[in-house]
């Protein structure tokens, strides 16, 4: 199926959820259900692991003799 | 596990049979889309030693895990079952791989599953369906379709799925196994690949309620690396299933059945709920008004919390972009997810569907007063057979049960109760938030009671 055509349907698709709840006269508004949200981490020393470094290397699209990661721009930036 | 612990059978002979029955069944069921042969192996030499050596292993020692392709485990590819991924391999293991490891299972491979989870057929991986092994030609459900099949064929012991509006349990119930969804945070989701993060969780699935409940009690409990998971005491779950349900009282809404479009799926239910009385179980009813509106909330939240995960799929760090090379559905929620959090249609949507999980999860907690637990079919109908065409909004159907679960942020566990034409049917148990424990005692009551009648 098309961009294009999935886009339409869609927002038929949409228009059909958002007429079942239009007449939901909640305010209040909910994100997270857990209402007991450990919000800071508790801060420590960092630590660097030793192999981190090869295993995000052997990952990347490319990388040169000096271990630096080769990235293309995309077509769509710029 | 006994087996293995008593030296009966070792974990290399359990690894080598699994791997052997893998092999033999995996090109007609494409549950496993990469295999962890090597890893598998040499952890089970690792562990046999251990045991020789009369070291203290661990609770899941020389048992056969599987992964969702979604949940990242150091060195095996984190696909997604999208071609967007196909190149990225896991830097890191997730919280809930660590502690499987750290409790002597054997990671023995990644599961297929639908696109980035977003599915409930298991139809649309890049890497193709799934089988249904228990109804062959079926659909097996999803999301996590490949962990499902994987368990209920007996190509492994145990696997781990995700699931964001029923991708355990939608599954578990079309292949006729044992899943849970966890309260929301109880699990960590650290290295899980989000859908919507604000309703994932990941979750076991077994063969019977005592593996459900074992890997459970493996993988939950507070991660300090996320802002999510909770602080509580962990339930000895093993320990206390089968204690008897005697008292415990069963919620029933007349909408179950009213939108329940096999009916015959109705009849089922209500005739395992005819035997949790028998064990001493009472039925309390309950009105739930809104279900119905549960599902076009949780797809116009999903789709803008979709967008927003997929925003770092731009082709610069795992080389594709996301909208060039992903399958149909994705690229609807994508489009639609953009389409919602433009500033103008904010507010008629997004915000609209957040106040409605108000509604929902409000209207939920309320039937708890009432009620132990909630029970229900797990889908309103029967899986379609491969090649049918289904619209979105036929196949967002089968959700219609399970989407509550994660608005609400409750528990739900789903226990298989017999087949319909041959195609096993679930019964979904919903229980208070943090109550896993009470799911587990109705699960294993009913599994017992059916196994002994058989």
């Amino acid at each position: 199926m098309k961009r294009e055509e999935i886009e339409k349907r869609g927002e038929e698709l949409i228009k059909e959820f958002s007429e079942a709840i239009a007449d939901v006269k909640e305010e209040v508004e909910t994100y997270y259900v857990s209402e007991l949200v450990n919000v800071v981490r508790i801060d420590s020393e960092p630590v660097q692991k030793k192999d981190f470094k090869d295993k995000m290397l052997k990952i990347a699209p490319s990388v040169d003799e000096e271990g630096n990661i080769r990235v293309e721009i995309g077509k769509w930036v710029g | 596990m006994e087996q293995i612990k008593s030296r009966k059978l070792t974990a290399i002979e359990n690894t080598e049979a699994a791997l052997a029955r893998i092999k033999n069944l995996n090109p007609k069921i494409n549950a496993f889309i990469e295999l962890n042969e090597k890893g598998a192996l040499d952890t089970a030499k690792w562990i046999d030693e251990k045991i020789k050596q009369g070291k203290k292993v661990g609770k899941l020692a020389g048992l056969i895990v599987a992964v969702k392709s979604n949940i990242n485990v150091t060195g095996l590819h984190i696909t997604c079952a999208s071609k967007t991924l196909e190149d990225y391999v896991g830097t890191f293991d997730a919280a809930v791989v660590q502690r499987i490891k750290s409790e002597d299972g054997i990671i023995i491979g990644m599961t297929n599953m639908d696109e980035f989870a977003a599915g409930s057929s298991g139809e649309t991986s890049a890497w193709g369906p799934t089988d249904n092994p228990s109804a062959l030609g079926h659909i097996p459900g999803g999301s996590s379709s490949g962990s499902a099949a994987a368990v209920a064929v007996g190509i492994c012991d145990l696997a781990i799925g995700s699931d964001t509006g029923g991708s355990i349990r939608n599954p578990a119930s079309h292949c006729g196994i044992v899943g849970l969804k966890p309260t929301y945070g109880l699990v960590p989701r650290h290295g899980l690949i989000d859908l919507a993060m604000s309703l994932d969780q990941i979750g076991p699935m077994a063969r019977d309620v005592y593996g459900c409940a074992l890997l459970l009690e493996v993988i939950a409990g507070y991660n300090p690396r996320e802002c999510t998971t909770l602080k509580v005491d962990l339930k000895d779950f093993t320990k206390k299933v089968g204690a008897d349900i005697k008292g415990l009282k069963i919620g029933i809404a007349p909408q179950y059945e009213e939108v329940t479009v096999d009916k015959k799926i109705y009849q089922k239910i209500e005739r395992a709920i005819e035997i949790l009385k028998d064990l001493g179980a009472r039925v309390v009813q309950v009105n739930l008004p809104n279900l119905k509106r549960a599902l076009p909330a949780y797809y116009l939240i999903n789709y803008v919390e979709f967008f927003s995960a997929t925003r770092r799929f731009d082709g610069r760090r795992y080389g594709k972009r996301i909208e060039d090379v992903c399958g149909e559905e994705v690229l609807r929620r994508i489009l639609l997810g953009s389409y919602i959090s433009q500033k103008e249609y904010r507010g008629k949507y997004y915000h609209k569907a957040i106040k409605t999980r108000s509604v929902i999860k409000h209207e939920t907690l309320e039937a708890f007063k009432q009620a132990d637990v909630l029970i229900s079919p797990t889908v309103p109908k029967l899986p379609h057979k491969f090649g049918a065409k289904l619209t979105p909004f036929e196949m967002y159907g089968y959700d219609l049960f399970t989407v509550p679960t994660n608005l609400s942020g409750i528990c739900a566990g789903v226990v298989p109760v017999g087949k319909i034409d041959g195609i096993p049917i679930g019964l979904q148990i919903q229980g208070k938030p943090l109550d896993e424990l009470t799911i587990f005692k109705i699960m294993e009551a009913y599994e017992k009671s059916t196994r002994e009648l058989s």
